[in-house]
């Protein structure tokens, strides 16, 4: 089991991020930011396995979800063909990797595969309860405006943002507290009709 | 009677017209609001809308919104700009929207320039901040065509939530907006798609605590 869970982030994961040397750079970039715990970590999967999982997220089927005063965008309503990527985030291996890197248990593992067009956004809203634990998003290998939105912003309260701009084949891994609130950009007509896909998952410390 | 008389357009003096207004508010759905067309003088219109556009903006960009913002334009030098301030909280001003809105003002007002680039925008929110009564927008943008975005729009409710966008007015040159601050107030403005700046002096007449 151990050594078929190895193989599956082997097979996924660029393999830069899995050198010991590597490992502890991330954890020290980790902790060493002050105002948010965060790492980004370019080209991360294998570029064969980036290409197909960005066909599978513009193949996905998505349902639109609008709350005006919350959010409007869709989210995909079956995993499909991205249930073996749901499998790497959800790989006792790739979690342990995940504790390493951010000195904290990942438990509870949620996620969601959301799409966002031009007019789409999501708001920060008091009645939200921020969870500790930890979020990790990837943006596929797709092209994306700059200037156009879309991106992620996480605030706490009195400390300066942390704005997360797409990036192609690029995984965030960042420190949520208690505080931390979260929205999307709303995605301006800049975009010229692209379309934002994200993996968004959330681990907490929970069993 | 001298400030409306210097400022405002001599169609809202009647009583008859008043009356009218007041019961046009009350019955606009999706909650009660109105629309002034030709709100002022058209000589007054075109002197606020230069003097405003010689003060400075600062761009605001948050979830909910980007759009740029004047300074409070209650601590304004600017002699027009004034002048206009004085107009909205004259006596006179305020007894008129208290008429036609029936409710009960404080002699206060909030009011900001503000213009939104293109791609500017105001998410759906019901404004509902303690004091505000009645917030109100005077357009001061020219030319803009419905494809060019920028409109305000007003949501129906269920439960205080808001559901679908069921009114959508093109900012308007010279037309003044007066909408009811209530839980039941969503709206929002939509992108805009044009280097036309669109211009608005907004805020809100407040409450009598």
């Amino acid at each position: 089991m151990a050594s078929d869970n190895r193989t599956k982030i082997e097979k996924w994961l660029n393999p830069i991020y899995l050198q010991e040397e590597i490992i502890n750079a991330l954890k020290k970039a980790f902790l060493q930011e002050k105002e948010f715990s965060h790492v980004q970590l370019q080209d991360f999967f294998k570029p064969e396995k980036a290409k197909t999982l960005a066909q599978h997220l513009q193949r996905a089927h998505y349902q639109q979800r609008y709350v005006p005063d919350k959010y409007r965008y869709a989210k995909a309503d079956e995993i499909g063909a991205l249930k073996t990527v749901q499998e790497v985030f959800q790989d006792a291996v790739f979690r342990l990797w995940l504790e390493e890197i951010t000195g904290k248990k990942v438990k509870g593992c949620h996620m969601e595969v959301v799409r966002f067009v031009q007019g789409d956004y999501t708001l920060m809203h008091d009645s939200e309860t921020p969870e500790e634990g930890i979020v990790i998003i990837y943006d596929p290998a797709l092209p994306w405006s700059a200037g156009s939105g879309g991106y992620e912003v996480f605030t706490v309260p009195e400390k300066d943002p942390l704005i997360l701009q797409p990036q192609a084949n690029t995984l965030t891994i960042i420190g949520a507290t208690k505080e931390t609130l979260q929205f999307t950009k709303y995605v301006n007509s800049l975009c010229k009709d692209k379309k934002r896909y994200c993996l968004k998952v959330n681990y907490n410390n929970r069993e | 009677m001298t400030a409306l008389k210097n400022w405002l357009n001599p169609a809202y003096l009647t009583e008859k017209k008043q009356q009218q207004i007041k019961e046009q508010f009350a019955k606009n759905k999706p909650f009660p609001y109105y629309i002034f067309e030709d709100f002022l003088l058209p000589d007054k219109a075109m002197e606020i809308r230069k003097a405003l556009m010689t003060l400075p903006f600062e761009e605001k960009d948050a979830d909910l919104f980007f759009f740029a913002q004047t300074e409070d334009l209650l601590r304004t030098q600017e002699s027009l700009i004034r002048g206009f301030i004085n107009f909205l909280q004259s006596e006179e001003l305020q007894a008129l929207i208290a008429t036609i809105t029936g409710k009960k003002l404080a002699p206060t007002i909030d009011a900001f320039g503000a213009v939104y680039p293109p791609t500017g925008y105001l998410l759906p929110h019901d404004d509902q901040l303690e004091g505000r009564s009645i917030a109100y927008v005077y357009n001061l943008s020219q030319g803009f065509k419905k494809s060019n975005g920028g409109a305000l729009e007003l949501f129906s409710t269920k439960e205080h939530k808001p559901q679908e966008v069921v009114k959508s007015y093109p900012p308007k040159w010279n037309a003044f907006v007066i909408f009811e601050v209530s839980p039941d107030s969503f709206h929002q403005v939509s992108e805009v798609h044009t280097n036309n700046p669109r211009l608005s002096i907004t805020g809100w007449f407040h409450g009598e605590r």
